[in-house]
């Protein structure tokens, strides 16, 4: 388990992000900004990717930097797990960050559900839970670009609105990661008039 | 004075872009909608407009100028013009006649990037118009333009082999009601079950 977070502006120049200590005490660690200009048309979806190439990871291959995969988003058997193989980053939200009825949704400080595994997550999209963390505050999702594991909001936020969406990751660890100096982007998609 | 255009499409180009298919570096949509005293008019996003709420001007906006003036029902044609790109060169244009009121629907899908500790920026993937076909079911056909690969899908949707009673399956899964599916599975996520007062869908 990763149990430090540091954000650097050069090299040299990091500052600890406190907040993030690799358990499920933190709730308030990441968040998206929306400002009130746009319209959303669906539900927000948002995962982890490589880079903005926006390739695929392959599930369970150790791949070299270069081939647009990274080894956490790939993940490994059986590392993380073995009928699916998961990313070894864990993702949750509170909600979609703002309903379609204008409710902004801003979480408690504190706890975050259950803590997640190594193998915890499932294929495909799990959607968020109203008024609550990821799966009824009871298990994370893995984030493994837009297939093999992602979180969907419920539907389209209330238009012209800003709001902020809370977010949570943790990241994991395991034998049979590729050793190397990797770079990984939030994606979030999202359809707009 | 220009002289007109011998093919029609380039004289509308030319008409609501002020310029060619070869100088645009975006897709725009536009819309061909009936008028009350029975004529018809264009509005196209490309057209500047002053924005009444926040001051100031704004480019055309679908839900704030067509869904909020009611104008859904009017659209007689929806177009999308595509810029130049490597494999059409000469850009495309794509266009759906409208048969049933309030089938028409453009929208766009975007994606934000962030390495978490820093901000992040944002960037349009693709712009696409697209009409109901099935008002039950909430099946529809789209034309996609895709900015990054700089290529229009044309057109997509599930079809049906009716000799054959075959329904070929696609990971273009078009309904308003469950969602729209996606045409680069892994990289674009499925595009959920669309909002309709948003865009201005009238088929419930």
């Amino acid at each position: 388990m990763i149990d430090r977070f540091y954000a650097f502006s050069a090299d040299g120049t990091g500052l600890q992000i406190t907040t993030y200590d690799g358990t499920n005490t933190k709730a308030r660690v990441i968040r998206l900004d929306f400002s009130a200009d746009g319209s959303p048309a669906s539900a927000m979806q948002w995962s982890i990717f490589t880079d903005s190439t926006l390739t695929a990871p392959v599930a369970g291959a150790q791949n070299p930097v270069a081939a647009h995969n990274d080894t956490f988003t790939n993940g490994f058997n059986p590392d993380t797990g073995t009928s699916v193989i998961t990313a070894y980053i864990k993702g949750t939200c509170f909600d979609q960050g703002l309903t379609s009825g204008g409710i902004q949704r801003t979480p408690s400080a504190g706890a975050v559900g259950t803590m997640p595994t190594a193998t915890t997550g499932v294929a495909g999209a799990v959607a968020v839970t109203s008024n609550n963390w990821l799966n009824s505050n009871g298990a994370w999702q893995h984030l493994q670009g837009f297939s093999g594991g992602y979180i969907q909001g419920a539907n389209a936020p209330q238009a012209t609105t800003a709001f902020d969406w809370y977010l949570d990751l943790l990241f994991f660890l395991g034998a049979g990661m590729t050793n190397g100096a990797y770079t990984m982007l939030l994606v979030l998609q999202y359809t707009f008039s | 004075m220009q002289k007109p255009f011998d093919d029609p499409t380039n004289q509308l180009v030319h008409d609501l872009l002020g310029c060619s298919l070869l100088q645009i570096t975006r897709p725009w949509w536009a819309v061909k909608v009936d008028m009350h005293d029975g004529g018809t008019t264009w509005i196209c996003e490309a057209h500047w407009k002053k924005d009444v709420y926040r001051g100031g001007e704004r480019l055309t906006d679908w839900t704030k100028d067509i869904v909020a003036n009611e104008l859904n029902d009017a659209i007689r044609e929806l177009w999308l013009f595509c810029p130049p790109g490597r494999v059409s060169p000469a850009g495309n244009t794509a266009m759906f006649p409208i048969i049933e009121k309030g089938t028409a629907f453009q929208l766009k899908v975007g994606h934000f990037f962030s390495n978490i500790a820093s901000s992040g920026y944002k960037q349009t993937r693709a712009a696409l118009i697209g009409r109901v076909t099935d008002k039950g079911s909430g099946a529809c056909e789209a034309f996609i333009y895709d900015v990054q690969l700089e290529v229009l899908f044309a057109p997509w949707s599930t079809t049906m082999d009716t000799l054959h009673g075959i329904r070929e399956e696609s990971p273009w899964r078009p309904g308003v009601y469950e969602g729209l599916g996606t045409w680069i599975p892994g990289s674009i996520a499925p595009v959920p079950a669309l909002a309709h007062d948003v865009l201005g869908i009238q088929i419930g």
